[in-house]
């Protein structure tokens, strides 16, 4: 699998796929092709719902750096590492 | 070439048979109409004398007098003579034959439960759990086998907790209130020195389960929906540890509920949205049991604490 780049785009995959409830800040997803659960803490929750395929993943941690209040770098090297993960369990497809 | 003649044993009691056949039939006991959430059924007995003792708790929990019979018919047929004397039927199918009154009360009890989930699996969520009540607050003990389910509600019973369920949990989706599923509590081997009271009259060699209606423990069984659970509290069985009540969040209470949900793929986002509602509303907790006592008293703090938070709004 390619390594991931602050520049790729990626987008979460979707119904029919994928089923998703989100209570308290945590998403609970359901992944009917590989009949898998998966639990995102609220960070991971945040990630998931901006991987909407608009942006990169820098784009993305810009984003979350400016609503936290955290350093671009550090949130980044955050987000690249859930994306690869979210990329290798197939709830995100890489656009670009 | 060989041609095999049908065994006796067959044609007296084929695999499948029409609806014919069971006319003229002398039956012994009939159950009345009787119901597993979604799953109505009756029972009939050509011989009763040898399975009362049997299949009285398995059916009694289950009736629901004064209603028209409807639904499957379980047929319990007698073979004069034969070393394998009993034959149990639903509908026009034959399900076993069995060697002993246990035996034909373990196919039938296994029976409802799988029809009553089959049956109900499109119109409820429904969880692999135990389920009781106190003061309006329902209690519900999501686990696989194993886990402590039927022995932990058992002693909640004991305590005054009002009847649902050991086996299934069957939530409505659009109110989540809850269907109860009365059947007798399966009480395994290892637990009968808990409940010396639900000793059966005669226990047969290599009995593993004890079908204990409730009302066995003093307990009153709800016959009407119940609230949607205000505590989920997921049971482990662990012998030799001490008790440990641990609170979960609630997104971790939506996945493990959804783990213990039976066929949860074939409905996937309305029991996702179902078991979210649960778990916005309810304490989750998981428990670690060590002993039955310190497990209900665990319990039972969780359901005082919210006894009191919904006294105080």
């Amino acid at each position: 699998m390619d390594d991931l780049t602050p520049e790729a785009v990626l987008r979460r995959r979707g119904e029919p796929e994928l089923a998703w409830v989100e209570v308290e800040g945590e998403l609970v997803v359901y992944d009917s092709e590989r009949d898998a659960l998966h639990l995102l803490d609220p960070a991971g929750t945040a990630v998931w719902k901006l991987l909407d395929g608009s942006r990169s993943i820098r784009g993305t941690s810009k984003h979350l750096a400016g609503a936290f209040g955290n350093p671009v770098e550090d949130v980044l090297a955050d987000v690249l590492g859930f994306a690869r993960r979210l990329q290798d369990l197939g709830l995100a497809v890489r656009l670009s | 070439m060989t041609l095999l003649a049908p065994a006796p044993t067959d044609r007296e009691t084929p695999p499948l048979v029409d609806t014919e056949f069971f006319v003229g039939r002398s039956w012994a006991w009939k159950s009345g109409p009787c119901a597993a959430v979604s799953h109505r059924f009756a029972v009939e007995c050509e011989v009763w004398d040898a399975l009362s003792h049997v299949l009285e708790p398995v059916v009694r929990p289950l009736r629901l007098p004064g209603q028209r019979a409807s639904g499957s018919v379980y047929r319990v047929l007698a073979r004069a003579d034969h070393e394998v004397p009993y034959a149990l039927y639903r509908d026009q199918r034959r399900i076993t034959l069995a060697t002993r009154p246990e035996a034909v009360a373990h196919a039938l009890a296994a029976q409802i439960n799988r029809q009553a989930i089959e049956s109900s699996i499109d119109d409820h969520v429904l969880l692999h759990a135990a389920a009781a009540t106190r003061a309006g607050i329902t209690v519900i003990l999501p686990a696989e086998q194993e886990r402590g389910k039927t022995t932990t509600v058992a002693g909640l019973l004991r305590e005054g907790y009002g009847y649902v369920t050991d086996e299934a949990v069957a939530l409505d989706p659009s109110s989540g209130r809850i269907e109860p599923f009365p059947k007798a509590l399966s009480i395994d081997r290892g637990a009968w020195p808990l409940f010396p009271e639900c000793r059966p009259q005669s226990v047969a060699t290599g009995t593993r389960q004890w079908n204990v209606p409730a009302d066995r423990l003093g307990a009153v069984t709800e016959r009407g929906s119940v609230g949607p659970p205000r505590v989920v509290v997921f049971p482990m069985y662990a012998p030799g540890n001490s008790t440990r009540c641990t609170l979960m969040s609630r997104g971790e209470g939506v996945r493990e509920l959804a783990q213990a949900t039976f066929h949860f793929p074939r409905h996937a986002t309305r029991n996702l949205r179902t078991l979210a509602a649960v778990a916005a509303a309810a304490t989750i907790a998981q428990l670690r049991i060590g002993s039955l006592e310190d497990a209900v008293e665990a319990i039972e703090m969780l359901v005082s604490q919210q006894i009191v938070e919904e006294l105080c709004g």
